[in-house]
């Protein structure tokens, strides 16, 4: 870890979480206290506050790192603007940390003993709006090399012998896709740079972005320089406006220090990039949608042939890499290939950034070596689930993807396995479901995304999907019929073999993985008309357990429908037909007297 | 072209290079079903139907979208892409809301397009709507008086204030056809030989006879009884359907027949094995069922009970029958009304139905119960005989008892039952017993076929097969007793049967097409119909009361014109637009979807009725195919649709969903050429559209210059729609608002039916001969006392070649002056003609897709030739480069790489700046300009006096971009330059040829100059010599050997000196050097309308339309518009094409009749027995206007003047510059001041 190096100049460093995850947890407030305090105290010139960007632990945000001159570097979590106080007296001044605010030490070394980051590698450390930071942590000293080094062939040829794939989710080696749009005549190229993160639960990007956006920038510039492109569009949800702000930071620090325009560090290399804000719709992210959308049409995707190094933007070769892809390119010419590939599995090299999330303790952005098995991520890093229920399964790969079953969490985290699986990669959503997921709920709630983000255009996708989300509406319901899930495989088989782009074709993988997996819930929901997992309210019932119950009235008081009624210390009595089965009594109730089944 | 080879369902085949896997199994015979694509847009693989199986691919691949590449292996029918199609058009109709055919119709057992024949009622067209009607049912007289009409318990107008009255109208016409004029006779084909037998001559046997001796088969119909007409003659009373009626329909069959035997009965006279024997290779079992079902009660024999159809049958037979004073009917079926009402006509005092059940169950119509009690019959419900008593021989008591109704039986009606000691007793002096009809099987021999559980003949019910071969049977002895409309159709059904076993045919039914329905009655939310205005229901007009008693007059009396007319507008037009050209109905019949397979929630928007003049938009039925969009942007670049919201909510429709014509649309109607279902579809101008399956004509549009293929749908005398077939040479399927909808408003127009002439300053109307006497003399006088100087004539580019031709010929040969010419047209453009020898274009539209730059000339082709802007548009995206001049910024601005600014003050200027430019650097095409050009050296030099010029001075414009764009022009392979004839002076005419020339870039293949005009025929109008210097073929009248050849053929002199242009022919009007004038319609405008008009001068005018208002000429002779003339038109491209005649003169006489009349009222013999007559003429003296091939499409069309390299030949094989020329332009005052 080279967390150590903002050490040793002598003065205390105190650094504050600013990325979105910080910011939403009442980062910016902390910092403003911090900075506050710090003068207030008089200890400006001895102590340093900084904004750094995402530092992994989102579960624990607001994060302040303090490094003093000597000694320890601690981690303050969930730190509130009144606790800044005490921590500069009793830590900064008085050398004694405030130990029942600090994540334990143990702890830290859980999260990141079996992580590897690379591309993470200055997030949480640098400074995401200062360029100089980012130059202080190696930044552009890969594009330094490859312009004066290196042919835009070597740089192919050492990217593609570093087994980088694709991180976007399909997995396409990239070193050959550049060669693709190398090879492409044509005097007018684009790099774009595929920052529209659309899967529910998934915010590596966004983290990213706004952590270190120069790494990405600079593997444009080498991406750029490799395919023979002048030209970049950085594609990003207008939904991330922090990530913009400070991509368009960069990009002005990167302009104004030569980096970007014209005879790039006096080389015969001219590259320029802009921004272009999508919209949020999901399909933007398919390559073919995504370059409508930059020229101004409907994000719609369409047939390939011609693939985008062909024919891409405005009928031009385009190379289009997602941000962590591109995230990984500088480390790979710094590093070289062999240290690249030496990390990860025979066919998956090097590491992969997740966005842990769901029902896990440890939620936040981790970067693991290929290879490392679902087990050790969701208890060793993510320390197991978080409300002390069972671990049911993992959904990767967002909308596109599909559950594992805890029973497959040896399966190792690599392009093949997951495949396998039913599950795809794709770009690193990896939420974590524990015995209270429905997993016809979670199938139906991906088909919904997938539903409601169609772009329309293909009659699979646009209606197929419909009818689906209908059939498990009605299963969820108690609606089910017994021909119902043979219904739901021939349309999501239809689905997924006959739509036009990945959206559509994927789009029926969560059904296929939970029905794979978890056929016996389908079952339970239609033919025994219950929900297992307690989830599907028209499929439950809220009871209250008389010898439990005490007559406190209290469920009765939150009830918004007034279906609990009771006298005073009495056992009540909640009626079935009027209950809306909101779940409110019970959690109101402090003697768990109600019940669910 | 390069091929490559692949292998197509297992056979090795080839196709050209570039293709998609749909266009290459295209090209080898295979259709790929698709919906989204068209071949005139980009492919956007949406509906998916296209996937076909290539062995390697990951899966399946859109065919309009995946390139071919050699050695593929492509497969297009497997069982898993069928199952894919079929669900891709499932999950489509799961979300299609709308009736591809009207419930009226498909409640009709005889499939009767109901809503098509009351279409054609509402648009007057009487005698077309009972053709349709004879198509299911050659009985419209009596079904249209007879039938329980299950259509009308259908008609949505249900929900409104009561259905149409469909069965009046269809007896309308029915009535009309038989009332006015010639009935209607419909074609027999060709005897075949084939004999059939048709045993019992009722409505089944009848109406398989008329299919059958339609389709040439001898027909032989035998029938026990005297006369034909089965329950029809013996079983529905006068009152109902007047023999005399009967007898007539029953007529229009027999005719169509071999031979009729009556009185002979089966199994005692013939047998079926007699009459195999006899030669009948199949025969038709129509026996009925006419046996009365007996009452089982005690006294039932007696003398006084009769049968209902019994007795019916003996009043039909003219048997005397009294039924006496007291008359019990037993039953409650049309039979046991009828027996009643006409027992009332025949004297009984006291008439009374006696039927079990309630009224409310009651089988009979409700119209005919009601009749009945207005007329006095009585009912008694809830009441059943059980015995009957005799006095004197004769019925005189009737025991009854009363009934309640228990729970409902098999029938799902209320089973009667006695209620014990309830009974009573009626006085009667006759029973009749009507409770039901069975079969009288005695005459078919036992075990010859087989019959049912209920005793009727066994067959399969869609196609009427009996279990011995041969042998088919239909109607009541195969149903049971049933209705008349049901024994047609399945006297129908027979028929076709019958004719396939005829030709060896397996016997199959007809393929049922798909139908989408928006369910019954119930399932319609009214407030769809919130807007339609409330008519009531027509009355059907009825004999009162009195007029009925003891009389058997028929009692309802038919619509009268003016009511069938206002009846037929109440129709809702359920049916879609679209339902015989619609390809998702097509596709889903062929894949024979289940559309409630995939149901789930419906999109149910509201219909787009009122949101644009031409373009009905019905969003229920949209596929999302995105047709619509594309065509907009990518070929008429307008953008006016789009897509929004996302999900199953994506709709196709105008941004933020404004209303169509708030938006940019341009009203091409391309839309609706390109979508696949009724989503978009014309509003026809007419009261009610169809759909009718029409016959279409294939013509050229007249209104512009292009000459674009248009294919007219012909309603009676009027243009409903108008299509152009994808592929056209022209303009490949596109049309612009003019084509698309201009000659569907021709009918409304206010059309001169009759010729008028001027009496005391108004117009009256007179005949023909009149007329044309009238002009002729008037003409002739002024020709007699001023000479033929004194007379001109203005003719116009909307008439064909040949009547130009004509007219021309009448000025030249009777009116013996060369004073003729256009005021819509330009004559023949001199700078043109001194550069090339004639003034055409001379490269062709398709050249300008295979050019590499286009220069567009002084004109907004956008605006004026939108066809041409499309071909631009697609040149460009293929790669073409684009220069464009214009006065004003166009709508191709935006796609050209050099935008200049220019006008007629400046154009000369710049024109001539760039000829210099070229002159000056030697950027000639030395080798082209000596081979093929003449006084090159001349022109040169004369250049030289105007040495380059400042280019740098011409207003508005970038030196730069003057030379970027000559050097783009010389670099060109294949520049072509597009410039308009109405717009454009001689002196930028003769500089673009001439800048042309001297760079080789006119006169190669596929490079030259455009010439555009406004006019449909303005090229032909010059060609035919419509000017008063040129002879037809561009020949100057001034040379001896033109002049000569001419008179050779027409036998009279051409008159020698050149006449006036029609610019000089007004101004000789106003100076009253001009005395008469010839104006051809439409050519007359404004001013120079009034000015010739009003001056006391002898005018004749041949005109479409009637005149507005005066001044008026003093003979108008109504002419023919375009789509009712025969003819050709020479497009811009020099393309000459054929007009069709689509629809009839209003006045009876093609214009080429009119102006033939008038030349020989003026002593000019003309007697072309038709129209071709003068084209053979116009080729012997014009040889190249012969058309290679005559084919019935414009594929057959020729052009010239493009010799076999394509390249063009000059007219004096040389082209010329014309140094002289140059100092008459207008020069930059810089050259000048330089030179």
């Amino acid at each position: 870890m080279s967390w150590e190096r903002d050490k040793g100049n002598g003065s205390w460093v105190v650094k504050v979480g600013l990325a979105s995850c910080g910011i939403a947890a009442g980062g910016q407030r902390v910092y403003d206290a911090l900075k506050a305090g710090i003068i207030a105290r008089g200890l400006k010139d001895n102590v340093e506050v900084r904004r750094t960007g995402c530092m992994g632990m989102c579960y624990s945000e607001v994060l302040v790192e303090v490094f003093p001159p000597l000694g320890r570097r601690v981690f303050y979590r969930n730190v509130t603007p009144e606790q800044i106080q005490r921590i500069i007296e009793e830590h900064i001044i008085g050398g004694n940390p405030v130990t029942e605010w600090i994540i334990p030490a143990d702890e830290i070394d859980n999260l990141l003993s079996k992580q590897r980051r690379i591309v993470l590698r200055n997030c949480g450390i640098i400074d995401p709006e200062s360029i100089d930071d980012c130059l202080a942590s190696d930044g552009y000293k890969a594009l330094d090399k490859v312009l004066h080094s290196m042919s835009p062939q070597v740089v192919i040829d050492e990217v593609t012998r570093s087994g980088l794939r694709g991180r976007g989710g399909a997995g396409f080696p990239t070193g050959i896709k550049w060669g693709f749009a190398r090879k492409s005549p044509g005097s007018q190229k684009y790099v774009i740079c595929n920052a529209d993160e659309g899967d529910p639960g998934a915010f590596m990007d966004r983290s990213v972005l706004e952590s270190d956006p120069h790494t990405v920038i600079e593997g444009m510039l080498i991406a750029g320089y490799a395919i023979g492109a002048s030209e970049g569009y950085i594609y990003v949800r207008a939904e991330y406006p922090l990530a913009i702000h400070r991509l368009e930071i960069a990009l002005d620090q990167a302009r104004e220090r030569g980096l970007i325009g014209e005879s790039i560090l006096d080389c015969d290399f001219d590259f320029n990039i802009s921004i272009r804000q999508g919209a949020g719709a999901f399909v933007c992210g398919e390559e073919t949608a995504l370059m409508a959308s930059i020229e101004g049409k409907r994000g719609m995707p369409n047939f390939r042939p011609p693939f985008p190094a062909q024919s891409g933007l405005w009928g031009k070769p385009t190379n289009i890499n997602n941000v962590e892809t591109l995230a990984n390119v500088s480390w790979i010419i710094l590093n070289g290939a062999n240290a690249y590939n030496a990390l990860g599995t025979e066919k998956s090299k090097g590491t992969k950034v997740f966005a842990l999330a769901g029902k896990i303790a440890h939620g936040g952005l981790i970067e693991v070596p290929m290879g490392i098995s679902l087990k050790e991520i969701v208890f060793d890093i993510g320390g197991g689930t978080s409300e002390g229920l069972d671990f049911k399964a993992v959904q990767m790969g967002g909308p596109s993807g599909g559950v594992i079953p805890a029973s497959m969490a040896d399966t190792p985290v690599d392009y093949d396995s997951i495949t396998k699986t039913g599950a795809i990669m794709g770009s690193g959503g990896l939420i974590v479901m524990d015995e209270s997921a429905c997993m016809v709920d979670v199938a139906k709630f991906f088909l919904n995304f997938t539903q409601d983000e169609s772009c329309g255009k293909c009659t699979f996708c646009r209606i197929g999907t419909l009818r689906m989300r209908e059939v498990l509406d009605r299963i969820t319901k108690g609606e089910g019929k017994e021909e119902d899930i043979e219904h739901l495989e021939e349309l999501a088989q239809g689905v997924k073999k006959a739509s036009l782009c990945g959206l559509g074709q994927t789009a029926p993988n969560p059904v296929l993985t939970t029905l794979r997996y978890f056929r016996d819930e389908y079952e339970a929901h239609i033919q025994e008309k219950i929900c297992p997992a307690k989830k599907c309210e028209a499929l439950i019932t809220y009871e209250i357990i008389p010898e439990k119950c005490p007559g406190c009235g209290l469920c009765a008081k939150y009830c918004p429908v007034e279906a609990i009624s009771g006298e005073k210390k009495k056992p009540h009595l909640i009626d079935p037909d009027r209950c809306i089965r909101c779940g409110l009594c019970m959690s109101v109730c402090r003697l768990g007297a109600i019940s669910v089944h | 072209m390069a091929k490559i080879s692949f292998i197509l369902n297992g056979e090795k085949v080839v196709a050209e290079t570039g293709s998609t896997i749909l266009e290459a199994a295209q090209q080898n015979g295979v259709e790929i079903p698709t919906l989204c694509h068209d071949p005139r847009l980009k492919p956007s693989a949406a509906c998916r139907l296209c996937l076909v199986e290539v062995e390697g691919a990951r899966g399946p691949m859109p065919a309009c979208a995946a390139p071919l590449t050699e050695g593929m292996v492509v497969r297009t029918v497997t069982d898993e892409l069928v199952e894919n199609r079929r669900m891709a058009l499932e999950l489509l109709l799961s979300d299609h809301y709308g009736d591809c055919i009207a419930p009226c119709k498909s409640a009709c057992p005889a499939g009767i397009d109901v809503q098509g024949y009351i279409g054609l009622i509402a648009n007057g067209e009487y005698r077309e709507a009972l053709k349709l009607i004879k198509q299911n049912n050659p009985l419209p007289l009596v079904i249209g008086r007879v039938c329980p009409r299950f259509c009308e318990t259908k008609c949505r107008r249900n929900l409104l204030e009561g259905p149409v009255a469909i069965n009046a109208l269809k007896r309308f016409v029915a009535d009309y056809d038989l009332n006015n004029g010639t009935p209607y006779v419909p074609e027999v084909k060709p005897a075949t030989g084939h004999r059939v037998a048709i045993i019992g001559g009722g409505p089944a046997g009848l109406s398989a006879a008329y299919y059958l001796a339609l389709e040439g088969h001898e027909v032989t119909i035998l029938e026990a009884s005297p006369e034909l007409g089965g329950m029809l003659r013996y079983g529905i009373p006068e009152y109902r359907l007047p023999k005399a009626i009967l007898d007539k329909e029953i007529k229009s069959i027999t005719d169509l027949c071999h031979e009729i035997r009556c009185d002979v009965r089966l199994g005692q006279d013939f047998t079926i094995d007699s009459l195999k024997s006899e030669g009948y290779e199949a025969i038709f079992l129509a026996l009925g069922a006419q046996a009365s079902q007996k009452m089982k009660v005690k006294g039932e024999d007696l003398p006084g009970v009769l049968s209902g159809i019994g007795f019916l049958r003996e009043v039909a037979l003219g048997q005397k029958v009294s039924p006496g004073q007291k008359v019990a009917v037993i039953g409650g079926g049309n039979t046991a009304i009828d027996a009643a009402r006409t027992a009332l006509r025949l004297g009984a005092g006291q008439v009374t139905v006696v039927y079990r059940r309630s009224r409310d169950e009651m089988p009979a119509n409700s119209e005919e119960i009601e009749q009945a009690e207005q007329e006095g019959v009585k009912f008694h419900f809830l009441a059943a005989p059980v015995k009957i008593s005799v006095r004197k021989g004769k019925a005189c008591a009737m025991g009854c008892i009363e009934m309640a109704l228990g729970e409902p039986d098999s029938s799902g009606r209320r089973r009667p039952e006695p209620i014990a000691g309830s009974e009573f007793a009626m006085d009667v002096d006759t029973v009749i017993g009507a409770i039901g009809q069975t079969m009288e099987a005695s005459g078919v021999q036992d075990g010859q076929i087989k019959f049912n559980r209920r005793g009727y003949v066994s067959v399969n019910e869609e196609t009427q097969e009996t279990s011995l071969e041969g042998l088919f049977a239909g109607g009541d002895c195969t149903s049971g007793p049933a209705t008349v409309v049901e024994a047609v159709a399945a006297g129908k059904r027979a028929a076709t049967s019958i004719i396939q076993y005829l030709n060896d045919q397996p016997i199959s039914p007809p393929r049922k097409p798909y139908n989408c329905s928006k369910g019954e009655l119930q399932d319609i939310d009214v407030e769809d119909y919130a807007d339609v205005q409330r008519v009531p229901r027509g009355e059907m007009p009825g004999l009162d009361l009195q007029a009925r008693q003891g009389n058997f007059a028929e009692t309802e009396l038919g619509f009268i014109e003016d009511m069938a007319r206002s009846e037929s507008e109440r129709c809702l037009a359920c049916g879609c637009l679209d339902t015989f050209e619609c390809k998702l109905r097509e596709l889903a019949t062929e894949y024979d979807v289940d559309d409630t397979k995939y149901s789930g929630c419906k999109h149910h928007l509201r219909i787009r009725e009122n949101e644009h003049p031409y373009i009905l938009r019905d969003p229920n039925k949209c596929i999302l195919c995105g047709r619509c969009i594309r065509i907009c942007n990518e070929v008429e670049g307008i953008s006016a649709l789009g897509f929004y919201n996302r999900g199953f909510d994506t709709m196709a429709g105008p941004a933020l969903d404004v209303p169509l014509c708030e938006t940019a649309c341009d009203s091409c109607g391309q839309c609706i050429s390109t979508c696949p279902t009724g989503a978009l579809t014309p509003k026809a101008q007419i009261p009610k559209q169809g759909p009718w399956e029409l016959e279409t004509v294939p013509t050229t549009c007249p209104y512009c210059g292009i000459g674009c293929h248009l294919e007219l749908s012909v309603l009676g005398d009027k243009i409903v729609e108008v299509s152009s077939p994808i592929g056209s040479p022209v303009n490949d399927g596109n049309l612009c608002h003019k084509g698309q909808f201009y000659p569907t408003t021709l009918h409304n127009l206010k059309r001169l039916r009759t010729p008028l002439i001027k009496r005391d300053g108004t117009l009256v109307e007179a005949s023909w001969e009149e007329a044309i006497a009238l002009a002729g003399s008037g003409l002739k006088g002024i020709r007699d006392k001023i000479g033929s100087d004194g007379l001109a004539v203005l003719s116009s580019p909307k008439l064909t070649n040949e009547e130009n031709y004509l007219v021309q010929k009448l000025a030249r040969g009777a009116l013996r002056t060369n004073n003729i010419g256009s005021l819509a047209a330009n004559g023949v453009n001199d700078s043109t003609m001194k550069c090339l020898g004639s003034d055409a274009s001379t490269c062709s539209y398709s050249d300008i897709l295979g050019s590499d730059l286009v220069v567009i000339f002084g004109c907004d082709i956008t605006e004026e030739y939108p066809i041409i802007a499309m071909k631009v548009r697609e040149a460009v995206r293929r790669g073409s480069r684009l220069i464009t001049l214009n006065p004003h910024p166009t709508g191709m601005d935006s796609l050209a790489r050099i935008a200049l600014k220019v006008n007629h003050r400046t154009s000369v200027d710049l024109l001539q700046a760039m000829v210099g430019y070229v002159t000056a650097y030697d950027l000639v095409d030395h080798d082209f300009v000596s081979a093929r050009t003449s006084r090159f050296r001349d022109f040169a030099s004369a250049m030289k006096r105007y040495p380059l010029g400042e280019i740098a001075n011409i207003p508005w414009t970038r030196p730069s971009k003057i030379i970027e764009a000559i050097h783009l022009y010389i670099r060109a392979r294949k520049p072509v330059i597009i410039v308009d004839a109405n717009t454009a002076t001689p002196a930028e005419l003769a500089l673009l040829h001439e800048l042309g020339l001297i760079t080789g870039n006119v006169g190669r293949d596929g490079a030259g100059v455009i010439i555009l005009r406004t006019a449909g025929n303005a090229q032909g109008l010059i060609d035919m010599g419509v000017t008063p210097d040129y002879l037809p073929g561009q020949k100057p009248i001034t040379h001896v050997a033109n002049r000569q050849r001419f008179e050779a053929v027409w036998g009279k002199p051409v008159p020698v000196t050149r006449g006036m242009n029609s610019i000089e022919i007004i101004q000789g009007v106003e100076r009253g050097t001009i005395q008469g004038v010839l104006v051809m319609g439409s050519d007359a405008v404004g001013d120079m309308r009034n000015t010739i008009f009003e001056l006391p001068i002898f005018s004749v005018l041949i005109d479409t339309v009637f005149p507005e208002k005066p001044p008026y000429p003093d003979v108008v002779l109504p002419g023919a518009s375009f789509a009712e003339s025969d003819g050709t038109y020479t497009n811009c491209e020099r393309r000459i094409q054929h007009v069709r005649r689509a629809i009839s003169p209003p006045a009876g006489k093609q214009n080429w009749e009119i102006i033939s009349a008038l030349a020989t009222s003026l002593g000019y013999q003309m007697n072309y027995p038709a129209v071709s007559d003068i084209y053979q003429e116009i080729i012997g003296l014009v040889p190249f206007y012969r058309i290679t091939e005559d084919s019935k499409t414009a594929k057959g069309t020729t052009q010239w003047p493009l010799s076999k390299n394509r390249k063009f030949r000059f007219e004096r094989s040389l082209a010329r510059t014309n140094p002289d020329d140059l100092q008459n332009y207008k020069i930059l005052d810089v050259l000048r001041s330089l030179s």
